[in-house]
């Protein structure tokens, strides 16, 4: 890589780290799990910016981090290192109203599989269709929509007392 | 689709995205990550060509060195796995006789017959030779009645009367 392609690269870096580390942290839940799937994604990337450079850099570098999230090893990786968050600690009724509920739907996404959690960010977050999720993830729509299925299901079963608080709200 | 719940799922995702930590100084460590991991690339990968050069080395010396026995194969010549040879029995009879050799015969030379076949029993007149034999009747002469004689016959060649007592 010659010094303007690399000139090249760090301008797209710099530009775009603080967006797709806002979706690592989301596809992670965590910040030091977030920072180096960014770092794995962008190493993966860099030997191959001579041919994405002019396509579409971005596109490849998030396929690549959501990927890698779902991937059997990270996966493996992961189940080593549990984070034990403050988040996560069970949750208690808030007075002021509403920050109880987020605070348990943090605490309920951090307990979602990769791989639903995944979905839930590129449906909900990045507010992908269906088609183009599947795209992403290199599966078919199908499984998109059953990963959605059962990571809302599930989520409500983490919340069950969400519903009541929305209803007195 | 966009129900109480959902809308509480992408609030908070997008409170939740807000938090991102904030890092510098990405690409140097994603450079010295490739770097790393070209290094391990190449190191495990001369790792296992040499594990598969020190496998297979000996197998293809074992498969081409045809001309020289095995090692692990028993050598015909071994001494310590070549049983004894056989002992001649004096029993037994010799499978070829020979008449130049009289001595090698368990028969004795009877009466002439055929060279080169033993006879296991000549027909010679004086009884059957190279064995003692006690008759109980007399063979004496017949002068002799009532007197039991043994008569031993004793080996010799055919047609030699047997000595009288």
């Amino acid at each position: 890589m010659d010094e303007d392609e690399r000139a090249r690269l760090a301008e797209f870096v710099a530009s775009r780290t603080p967006a797709l580390m806002r979706v690592a942290y989301l596809l992670t839940g965590d910040r030091n799990a977030a920072e180096d799937l960014f770092q794995s994604a962008l190493a993966r990337t860099i030997p191959k910016w001579g041919d994405i450079r002019h396509t579409d850099p971005e596109g490849y570098l998030r396929v690549v981090m959501y990927r890698e999230q779902i991937s059997w090893w990270r996966r493996l990786r992961r189940w080593r290192e549990t984070p034990l968050n403050p988040a996560d600690e069970p949750v208690g009724a808030d007075p002021s109203g509403g920050s109880d509920v987020r605070l348990a739907m943090r605490a309920a996404l951090r307990h979602l599989p990769p791989a639903q959690r995944t979905v839930v960010v590129l449906r909900y977050y990045e507010d992908l269709p269906e088609a183009r999720v599947a795209e992403l993830l290199g599966c078919s729509v199908g499984t998109v929509r059953s990963r959605t299925h059962r990571a809302v299901t599930r989520l409500r079963e983490l919340l069950p007392e969400v519903a009541l608080l929305e209803v007195r709200r | 689709m966009t129900d109480p719940f959902e809308h509480l799922i992408r609030s908070t995702l997008t409170d939740l995205a807000e938090e991102a930590p904030i890092v510098q100084d990405q690409l140097s460590q994603a450079e010295r990550r490739v770097r790393n991991r070209r290094r391990a690339t190449v190191g495990l990968g001369a790792v296992g060509t040499l594990a598969a050069l020190l496998i297979a080395t000996p197998i293809a010396l074992a498969a081409t060195g045809s001309d020289q026995p095995q090692p692990a194969a028993p050598s015909p010549s071994s001494p310590a796995v070549v049983p004894s040879p056989p002992v001649p029995s004096p029993s037994e009879p010799t499978a070829v006789p020979s008449p130049s050799d009289p001595i090698a015969s368990p028969t004795p030379v009877g009466p002439p017959g055929v060279p080169g076949r033993p006879t296991p029993t000549p027909l010679g007149p004086p009884g059957v030779p190279g064995r003692p034999t006690a008759s109980p009747t007399p063979v004496g002469p017949p002068g002799a009645p009532g007197e039991p004689t043994p008569t031993p016959i004793p080996s010799g060649p055919p047609g030699v009367p047997s000595p009288a007592r």
